[in-house]
């Protein structure tokens, strides 16, 4: 019989009714292209925070005390340890692999530069390297300085890491020392050995990495005679800002706490993940850069909630004024209901279903066009897909439900204190 | 109280403000199957009467005893679980769901009492002579054909006292009569049955006859 009522009486209030489900709409495609967006923004932001540069470093473990100048491990009081290249591909194979946006493995040393002999870094690393990573769905990724520093630039050409040529190119204050540009051939000495590179660009990072020379991997391995060796990784991780939790001593949690913890992309649960699957190694979170990363995150978010407030509120206004509409024009309709014995539950339950109706049918529809949304807003901020998740859909239902009711709080307390005798009398 | 009585107010009195004294000390008995009208000029209180005897609304003071059960002490919610189980109520306007069919509104009845029975409310539309105006709504539907869709409404429960406010009070004469032959109809079946009217040929039907001034009974006999 419910179904009757309604199907009719939204047939014949059909201006209200839309009314209603068009400010559902608007109020559930915002917040269903929000949480849309929400549930994907540690991702994206995460890539756009890439432009900080790296916030774990890779290094092996070491007992020793290690001395360590402009970056360059100069190595310490004990056998210097390093870590192994062909375990790289281990590190797009952690729990939270999605969450590594990047990497880059080098090995440096000092060498002899240049007629005057000058001494400087050479840094062996990848530049962009096509990784292939076995078992997986996306089966290659891109490793190297460029995924982890994507704000350098080069005067000239970046080096090729698959021709594996001896080019090098030179940070700007190094080019300036040994007086080389673009097309120059250098030539590095170490250990009795030489080699000469020819200089393919100059490079502008603005950070310490312009006193060095920069080379493919493979050809610091050989001069020093580490095949295989790398002495440092940086990781680019996206991260969900640490809190209270996050600050624990795993070592005192219990093993449900842990595998929270575990299953958080925390930077200091990523890290231990990568220290798990590189042999030998120290892995240490870049605290400023991360909680950098993590309060800007936390900030967006935060945003990102008080919009999705406000257009629920204005959602709810929006229903409320026609609903109240409605149930003035229906005071008669409801005297009569109450008249022929309805009680308040039945005369609310009536107004539920309605409720309900206008909700899902607001919900659905604000669902799709919450989804249109969150494309639009991906290409336009993100300039990328969003990957809708199956939580948003009961979600976004539910909440448009919740702004219903919400905006019928006060019409149906209306309703439900009308006098039958009152309005049958046609006052 | 007698068993047999349906209807016994004492000392009934309903105002407003404490200035407007609508109903004065009433005291009224009704008989279970009696037909009895109720007349007075505008503003004698009979339909605020009839407003209180249906449960719709409640004296300042004094008790009213419908079928053995005191109404006046009665929650809202109680009061209307009583009127669906006891009372059926017709009225002038007819009081029908504008959206709804002559089956529908009936219905409605039903699913307020209990469940819906579509063969029963056929049947209560076929007693009142609509069984062919079943899925009309009431904008197409004469007046006396929604009265008496109002009728079948009031009826659909079973109700042992029906209440009618001025129910030929908008008909022309032909289906006045119709009605009011509906009404005799339910009389011999052994429904009780008050009827608040203007009309004098309808005070001069049913049983007995309360003739009401300023809130007052100032006549009572038995009708010609």
């Amino acid at each position: 019989m419910y179904r009757r009522i309604i199907l009719k009486s939204f047939k014949i209030r059909r201006k209200q009714i839309a009314l209603a489900v068009i400010a559902v709409i608007m109020g559930a495609s915002l917040i269903s292209a929000l949480a849309g967006v929400y549930l994907n923004i540690e991702e994206k932001v995460g890539k756009e925070l890439s432009s900080y540069g790296a916030n774990i470093i890779v290094k092996p473990k070491d007992d020793g005390i290690q001395l360590e100048i402009g970056g360059v491990n100069y190595g310490s009081n004990k056998q210097q340890n390093y870590l192994r290249e062909d375990e790289l591909y281990k590190i797009k194979k952690i729990f939270w692999k999605y969450n590594i946006l990047g990497f880059s493995p080098s090995l440096n040393t000092v060498v002899k530069a240049g007629p005057k002999n000058e001494s400087i870094v050479l840094t062996g690393t990848w530049f962009e390297k096509e990784l292939e990573i076995p078992d997986e769905t996306f089966k290659t990724t891109k490793a190297g300085v460029k995924t982890v520093s994507s704000w350098w630039t080069v005067d000239g050409k970046w080096i090729n890491d698959e021709d594996n040529k001896p080019e090098a190119i030179l940070g700007a204050a190094a080019a300036k020392q040994l007086k080389n540009k673009v097309g120059d051939v250098i030539r590095i000495r170490y250990n009795g050995k030489s080699i000469d590179l020819k200089v393919v660009g100059i490079l502008h990072t603005g950070g310490e990495e312009e006193n060095q020379i920069f080379t493919n991997l493979s050809i610091v391995q050989d001069l020093m005679g580490l095949k295989g060796k790398i002495s440092e990784i940086k990781v680019s991780a996206a991260i969900t800002p640490e809190d209270e939790f996050a600050k624990r001593d795993i070592t005192k949690m219990t093993k449900e706490e842990y595998d929270r913890w575990y299953c958080t992309p925390y930077i200091s649960s990523i890290a231990l993940q990568i220290e798990e699957v590189i042999t030998g190694s120290d892995a240490q979170p870049i605290e400023q850069i991360a909680s950098a990363q993590g309060n800007f995150l936390k900030k967006i978010k935060l945003m990102m909630m008080l919009i999705t407030l406000v257009a629920v509120a204005a959602s709810a206004l929006g229903v409320m004024t026609a609903m109240t509409t409605s149930i003035l024009e229906r005071r008669k309709e409801i005297g009569i209901i109450k008249a022929i014995g309805a009680q308040t539950s039945q005369t609310l339950a009536l107004f539920m279903t309605e409720i309900s109706a206008i909700g899902i049918i607001g919900g659905v529809i604000g669902y799709g066009a919450g989804i249109g949304l969150a494309q639009l807003i991906g290409n336009a901020v993100f300039n990328s897909r969003i990957v809708v998740n199956v939580i948003v859909f009961p979600l976004t239902i539910i909440i448009a439900i919740g702004i219903t009711l919400i905006g019928c709080l006060i019409p149906i307390r209306n309703a439900l204190k009308i006098d039958p005798v009152i309005v049958l009398r046609g006052e | 109280m007698d068993k047999n009585d349906m209807i016994v107010t004492t000392n009934l009195s309903k105002s407003y403000d404490d200035k407007t004294h609508v109903l004065k000390d009433l005291n009224i008995v009704i008989r279970k199957g009696e037909w009895v009208n109720i007349m007075g000029p505008s503003g004698s209180g009979k339909t605020t009467l009839l407003n209180i005897l249906s449960c719709l609304d409640r004296p300042t003071n004094g008790s009213i005893i419908i079928n053995g059960t005191e109404v006046t002490k009665l929650s809202q919610n109680e009061m209307a679980k009583f009127r669906r189980e006891n009372i059926g109520l017709v009225f002038q306007q007819y009081h029908l769901i504008p959206y709804l069919t002559a089956l529908e509104n009936v219905m409605l009845a039903q699913h307020f009492h209990s469940m819906v029975d579509e063969e029963e409310a056929k049947k209560a539309l076929e007693l009142v002579g609509l069984g062919h105006r079943l899925e009309h709504i009431p904008a197409h539907l004469s007046g006396g054909e929604q009265q008496r869709v109002s009728i079948a409404r009031a009826l659909i429960n079973q109700p042992s006292l029906i209440l009618a406010d001025e129910p030929t009070g908008n008909l022309d004469r032909t289906n006045g009569k119709i009605i009011l032959d509906l009404f005799k109809k339910l009389h011999k079946n052994g429904h009780t049955i008050v009827i608040v009217t203007h009309d004098p040929e309808i005070g001069m039907m049913g049983d007995r006859l309360i003739k009401l001034m300023d809130g007052r009974t100032v006549d009572e006999r038995e009708s010609a």
